[in-house]
C-alpha cells in the first residue's frame, strides 16, 4: 500500500511556481529521499501534505485515504523551521506535543520517560527549554515528532546542528522504526546522509521532479561505465582497445573507461588472465554528482 | 475542539502559573489601595507638631477672635495653633518685621501674620513662614480671617451675622435616577463614579489582553514554534485556543480584583473606622444585575473582537519593531472609544451617541456607556449586539486566513497588497 500519494499537485504564490504539477507515489515501509536544492519546493510540497497550505490543484492522499486530520494524526513531521516554547519545562512540553497528537495520561508519561532516558535526557526532564544546549532541543524535538507512534515520519533537515554523535543516535532510532514497519521521508539538500540511508529518492527543481525512482537504479542509469583497478604485474592489457577506450594511472590503482558495449565481467576475466588482482570496484557516480549534473542540465533547459 | 482545549489549556496554565501573573494580580488591587485610599488616610491623620504663630494686629479686630475659631488640637489635646500678640507701633512696623524675619529664619516661631490696620478696606493679610505651601492651613487661615473681618463689617452695620448665615443657606440638589423600574434610591454621584469605573476597566481589559494575544502570537512565530503546532491542528485551532486561553486569563484576574473589591466594599466602613476612628462608613454602591450582564457580554465580545485583530495582526510580525508599530492602529479604536465615552455620559441619548454605539469599533466600549448611563431602548442594545457579533464572524474568518499565511511568512511586513493576496492563498 501507499503511504503517500501526490497526485498532480500545483502550487504558486504569486508568480512563483513552487510546486508543479508534482506527483509522487511512497510504499508503506519505505525510506524515501526528497532532495533538492534551497528554494526547490521541498517544504511547500511537505506543508501542502501537512494542510499547512492549501494546493492550488491536485489531490494528496495519506495511506490510501483522502488527507485529514485524523489521517495527518498518523504523521509525526519535524519541520525545518523548528522552535519549543522556551519558557516550558522538558516533561510539560512533551506532555503538550503529544496531547496534540491525542495521546494523554499514563500513556503519554511511560513513552516520555522511556524517550528521554534512549536520548539521554531524563536528567534533563525539569528544566526549562532555555537551560538545554541547542542539540538537546533538536534531540526533545526529534521526540515530540515521533511520541505518538506515527506510521509516517516526515523530516526536514532533520540533522541540521546534531553532533556526529547524536546524528548518529538519531538515524539508528530512525531506522530501528523504519525496521517496524514505520515509513520515512527525508527532505534534505545534503546528499551523503540520503545515499547511506534512503532506498529511493525524488529529486526536485522549481517545483518539478526532475529524477525519481530507487536509488539503485538511478545510479545505474548515471554510470560512468567505468571501473577502478589495483593489481601486480603489467600494465599491457589495459592497451586492448576492443575493451578499453581511456585509462587513468593513479598512486597505486587505474581508473578505466570500459569501451562501448563492454562488460564489467569481461574486463575482469582479462585482468585476471594477466596480472594479480588486488582490488576491483565499480565507478558509480556519487548522488552528490547526480544532484548536480541533474540539476544543472534541467535548469540549462 | 479537542485540539483547541489542548492549546487553551497550555496557554491558560503557563500564563497563571507564572511569576509574573501572580504579582501583578496580587499587586494591581494593593496599588489600587494605597493610591485611591493613602493620601486620605494620610491628611487624616493628625499632626502632632504644635505651631507658634504670632500675629502683628494693626486693626485690633483680628487677634481676639482668631484663637477662638481656631481651636483644633493635637492627639494630647494640645491646641496646634499657639497664637501671640505682638504690639507694635505703625512707625516701627518694618523693623519689626525684620526681627520676626529673623525669629522665622532660627526657628524660634513658625510663622506670623501681619494684619494691616486698613484690613477692612484693603482685603489683605499678610502671611510669612518658611513654608508657603500648605494648601490646606492657607486655605484654612485666610477663611478664618476673612469671616471674622465680614462679622466685623455687618456688626458695624448693625446686622446681626447669625441672620445672615440663615438668610444665606445653600439649596442641596438631591438627584435621583429614575429606571424602568421607576424611581431609584437617591443617587449620591456615585452613579457617575461606577459608570467610570466600570468603563475604565473594560477599556483596559480590551488594550491589555489583546496585546497579550498579539505578543502570544509573534512571540510563537518567532521563535519557530508556530509549524510545529500547526502540523498537529488547524491554524484557526491555535489561533482559537490562544485567543480563549488568554481571554480566560483576563477573566481570572478580574475575578480576582472584583472579589477583592467586594470584599473592600463590604468591609470598608470597618477599615476607614479603624484607620480614623470615626464612623463614616460611605454608602455601599450597588450595581444593577442588567449593567452587570451587559458588562459581561461587551467584555467578552469586545475582546473577541479586539483580541481576533491582535491576533492577525501579530501572525503579520517580523520583530519587535513591527510589533509596536502594528499595535498602535490596533489600539486607536479603543482609545477613540473611550474618549467618546465623556461625551456620552453627557448626552446619552444623542445621534452622535447612538451612531457611535453601533459600530462595531466601538460598541462595546460606547454601548455600554450608554446602557449604564441612561439604557436605551432594547431594540438598539439588541441591534448593536446583533452588528457586533455579525463582524465579529467576518472578522474571525479574515483573521484565520491573514493568520494561516502570516505566521509562516518570514522576511518584511506585508504591504496591504500582499495582504489581500494572503487571503486567496
Amino acid at each position: 500500500m501507499s503511504a503517500l500519494t501526490i497526485d498532480h499537485v500545483s502550487k504558486s504564490f504569486d508568480s512563483v511556481q513552487a510546486v508543479n504539477n508534482l506527483n509522487l507515489d511512497i510504499p508503506e515501509g519505505a525510506v524515501f529521499g526528497l532532495l533538492g536544492p534551497n528554494g526547490a519546493g521541498k517544504t511547500t510540497t511537505i506543508r501542502m501534505i501537512m494542510d499547512i497550505i492549501i494546493p492550488d490543484q491536485g489531490n494528496i492522499q495519506i495511506f490510501g485515504k483522502p488527507n485529514s486530520q485524523e489521517m495527518r494524526d498518523q504523521i509525526g513531521y519535524l519541520p525545518e523551521e523548528r522552535g519549543l516554547y522556551r519558557k516550558m519545562k522538558v516533561r510539560d512540553i512533551l506532555t503538550f506535543l503529544a496531547e496534540m497528537k491525542g495521546i494523554n495520561g499514563n500513556e503519554s508519561k511511560k513513552r516520555i520517560e522511556l524517550w528521554l532516558e534512549r536520548l539521554d535526557l531524563q536528567e534533563w526532564g525539569d528544566k526549562k527549554i532555555e537551560e538545554l544546549s541547542r542539540g538537546m532541543q533538536q534531540k526533545l524535538q526529534f521526540i515530540g515528532t515521533i511520541i505518538h507512534e506515527p506510521r509516517l515520519i516526515i523530516l526536514d533537515e532533520p540533522f541540521t546542528g546534531l553532533d556526529p554523535v547524536n546524528t548518529d543516535m538519531i538515524k539508528d532510532i530512525i531506522l530501528e522504526l523504519n525496521s517496524k514497519g514505520t515509513t520515512i521521508i527525508f527532505s534534505t539538500h545534503l546528499m551523503e546522509q540520503v545515499e547511506k540511508i534512503c532506498k529511493s529518492i525524488c529529486l526536485i527543481n522549481n517545483g518539478e521532479a526532475v529524477l525519481k525512482g530507487e536509488l539503485k537504479s538511478i545510479k545505474k542509469d548515471f554510470s560512468k561505465h567505468a571501473i577502478r583497478i589495483a593489481f601486480e604485474g603489467k600494465a599491457d592489457f589495459l592497451d586492448d582497445a576492443k575493451l578499453i577506450s581511456a585509462y587513468d594511472q593513479k598512486d597505486s590503482y587505474y581508473d578505466v573507461q570500459l569501451a562501448e558495449g563492454v562488460s564489467t565481467q569481461q574486463i575482469i576475466q582479462s585482468a585476471v588472465k594477466h596480472v594479480q588482482v588486488s582490488h576491483f570496484e565499480i565507478l558509480e557516480p556519487s548522488l552528490h554528482d547526480i544532484f548536480i549534473e541533474t540539476v544543472t542540465t534541467s535548469e540549462g533547459e | 475542539m479537542k485540539k483547541i482545549w489542548t492549546i487553551f489549556k497550555r496557554e491558560y496554565l503557563t500564563r497563571v502559573k507564572s511569576k509574573g501573573f501572580i504579582l501583578g494580580t496580587a499587586l494591581t488591587p494593593l496599588f489600587i489601595i494605597l493610591v485611591t485610599i493613602g493620601p486620605g488616610l494620610l491628611m487624616s491623620l493628625k499632626t502632632e507638631d504644635i505651631k507658634n504663630i504670632d500675629i502683628v494686629d494693626m486693626s485690633g479686630i483680628i487677634y481676639e477672635n482668631l484663637a477662638h475659631s481656631l481651636s483644633d488640637t493635637t492627639e494630647s489635646g494640645q491646641r496646634i495653633y499657639q497664637f501671640r500678640k505682638v504690639e507694635t507701633t505703625p512707625e516701627s512696623v518694618d523693623s519689626m518685621k525684620v526681627a520676626l524675619n529673623a525669629s522665622v529664619d532660627k526657628d524660634r516661631i513658625d510663622a506670623y501674620i501681619f494684619i494691616p490696620g486698613d484690613i477692612e478696606e484693603g482685603n489683605v493679610a499678610e502671611y510669612y513662614s518658611k513654608n508657603v505651601s500648605d494648601f490646606d492651613e492657607n486655605r484654612n487661615l485666610r477663611n478664618v480671617i476673612s469671616r471674622i473681618v465680614s462679622d466685623h463689617r455687618l456688626e458695624k452695620s448693625n446686622i446681626d451675622p447669625v441672620l445672615i448665615k440663615s438668610l444665606n443657606k445653600n439649596i442641596r440638589l438631591r438627584t435621583f435616577k429614575v429606571t424602568a423600574g421607576g424611581e431609584g434610591k437617591e443617587d449620591v454621584g456615585l452613579s457617575f463614579a461606577i459608570t467610570f469605573i466600570m468603563v475604565m476597566f473594560l477599556y483596559m481589559a480590551l488594550i491589555m489582553y489583546g496585546a497579550f494575544v498579539m505578543r502570544s502570537v509573534y512571540e510563537e512565530k518567532l521563535s519557530r514554534v508556530v509549524e510545529v503546532i500547526v502540523s498537529s491542528c488547524k491554524p484557526y485551532q491555535l489561533m482559537a485556543g490562544k485567543i480563549l486561553g488568554i481571554g480566560a486569563v483576563g477573566l481570572t484576574q478580574y475575578v480576582v480584583w472584583a472579589a477583592v473589591a467586594g470584599l473592600l466594599t463590604l468591609y470598608s466602613g470597618v477599615i476607614i473606622q479603624s484607620f480614623s476612628g470615626s464612623a463614616n462608613p460611605f454608602p455601599i454602591p450597588t450595581i444593577p444585575i442588567s449593567v452587570l450582564i451587559y458588562f459581561i457580554i461587551f467584555f467578552v465580545l469586545g475582546y473577541l473582537f479586539y483580541a481576533t485583530i491582535y491576533a492577525a495582526l501579530g501572525a503579520m510580525v517580523n520583530s519587535d519593531q513591527d510589533a509596536q508599530q502594528l499595535q498602535f492602529p490596533a489600539i486607536m479604536p479603543i482609545i477613540f472609544a473611550f474618549m467618546f465615552a465623556f461625551y456620552i455620559i453627557k448626552n446619552p441619548a444623542g445621534t452622535m451617541s447612538q451612531v457611535a454605539s453601533m459600530i462595531s469599533f466601538f460598541t462595546p466600549i460606547t454601548m455600554f456607556t450608554r446602557i449604564s448611563v441612561q439604557a436605551p431602548p432594547f431594540s438598539e442594545i439588541l441591534l448593536s449586539i446583533v452588528i457586533l457579533v455579525m463582524s465579529l464572524v467576518f472578522l474571525i474568518w479574515l483573521a484565520g486566513k491573514i493568520f494561516r499565511v502570516g505566521i509562516l511568512m518570514y522576511g518584511k511586513r506585508p504591504t496591504l497588497p500582499e495582504l489581500l493576496k494572503w487571503i486567496r492563498y
